[in-house]
């Protein structure tokens, strides 16, 4: 570098600057300052999801058929639950699948990264937030159907990692047999069933679950939350455990409002 | 002066986009644009509010984004004196190699796949606005 020009001083001083925002709003003093920018804006991103990316336009039939394979799905694993236990339950179960915790909906304003038909978004952002109650980890769903869980949150937004993204995992049983294994995200919409025991039976189309990862401060994925379908199975005598691909039932991409729940 | 209200809408919409969920980082290859159209100090802010504006809208920790925008603009003035900065080889390489370290920065997803789409976009956006609007000639003076 030569001897110091005109742009010299701006960019330091603007580099020098970020750093410094960055370590001022590191502290939760100015949270509110950022909670006031956050609640002019996000208005603004919720219009330009709509206009540049038509969430609001693409409720197309397949959406709609989506959503109602999504409902018939949480209706059979109700009823292969209900197999399962005695009829002395039967009335529990006809409640609502999350009877004893608060749903917030949200609408999404925000994904990233996403192209349509070539890569399916990994994250969303709701415009619902710290404000509102919500806190990190808490689960955000559909009909019944684990969308993803929440990773930041802002005074008035959250980030929303989907379960299809890379690095989401946690622990799911399937309805039918009661196989356990995880769920892991592969990222791009795509997500696959690991880590079952070869002793434990797969079967095509039956309804993975969520298995019950709650932790002791009410955080984490309550069980029974429907995460797909299963597709593929991948069995080989030789690996320890057997794999198979994880049908979504809904496209979280194509909501316009999601559910958080509140823990 | 026209110009410059002309510059910060074209921002301003490329912030809008990247919130609202785009692909790849529009802003940046928007900000790649001006930097060799309109070259000066005034990059800098530019580049500095379009960061904290994204750093609210995609949940980053204020000031980051910012930061690394400063940065890279910064780098791109450092080649001023070795390369013909205004030519469309340039504005492909620099826009694929500045969306590049942006994303590794930010761990993103698809990073060639998102620096290759940034690098086509830069120089669409590149020839467009050179028809419109002549680039400033202040070699000497405007460089790190």
């Amino acid at each position: 570098m030569r001897a110091p020009d005109r742009l010299l001083l701006p960019f330091l001083s603007f580099l020098i600057l970020s750093f410094f925002v960055f370590l001022i709003f590191k502290t939760k003093a100015l949270q509110p300052v950022r909670g006031f920018f956050e609640e002019t804006i996000h208005p603004v991103q919720h219009i330009g999801s709509s206009v540049f990316f038509g969430i609001h336009a693409r409720r197309t039939t397949i959406t709609e058929l989506q959503e109602e394979n999504a409902a018939l799905l949480t209706k059979m694993a109700h009823m292969q639950e209900l197999e399962k236990e005695n009829q002395a339950l039967h009335d529990q179960f006809q409640n609502p699948s999350v009877p004893t915790q608060q749903l917030l909906p949200a609408h999404v304003v925000g994904l990233m990264p996403y192209l349509p038909a070539v890569a399916a978004a990994d994250f969303l952002i709701v415009d619902k937030g710290s404000s509102d109650g919500i806190k990190k980890n808490a689960v955000v769903l559909e009909k019944n159907v684990i969308l993803g869980t929440i990773t930041d949150v802002s005074q008035h937004a959250a980030k929303v990692r989907l379960v299809s993204a890379t690095g989401s995992t946690f622990t799911v049983t399937t309805s039918k047999t009661g196989a356990n294994g995880i769920a892991t995200g592969l990222g791009g919409g795509e997500m696959i069933l690991d880590k079952v025991v070869l002793s434990d039976k797969l079967e095509k189309n039956d309804i993975v679950l969520t298995g019950n990862s709650v932790q002791a401060n009410g955080t984490g994925i309550p069980e029974g939350l429907i995460v797909g379908k299963i597709g593929n199975i991948s069995k080989t005598p030789s690996s320890l455990f057997q794999t198979a691909d994880i049908i979504q039932p809904l496209d979280p991409t194509k909501q316009e409002i999601v559910f958080i729940l509140l823990q | 002066m026209t110009e410059d209200i002309l510059f910060i809408i074209g921002l301003l919409l490329s912030i809008c986009i990247e919130g609202a969920g785009s692909f790849f980082p529009i802003t940046l290859s928007v900000l790649v644009v001006l930097s060799l159209i309109r070259k000066g100090e005034i990059i800098f802010l530019y580049a500095f509010v379009s960061g904290l504006l994204l750093d609210i809208l995609l949940l980053r920790s204020l000031g980051v984004t910012s930061f690394v925008f400063c940065l890279l603009i910064g780098l791109l003035f450092l080649y001023e004196r070795k390369y013909e900065i205004q030519t469309l080889p340039f504005v492909l390489a620099a826009s694929f190699f500045m969306t590049f370290f942006y994303l590794l920065f930010f761990r993103a997803p698809y990073i060639f796949i998102q620096s290759f789409l940034s690098a086509i976009v830069s120089c669409m956006l590149f020839l467009f606005t050179r028809r419109f609007i002549k680039p400033k000639e202040t070699r000497t003076h405007y460089s790190l």
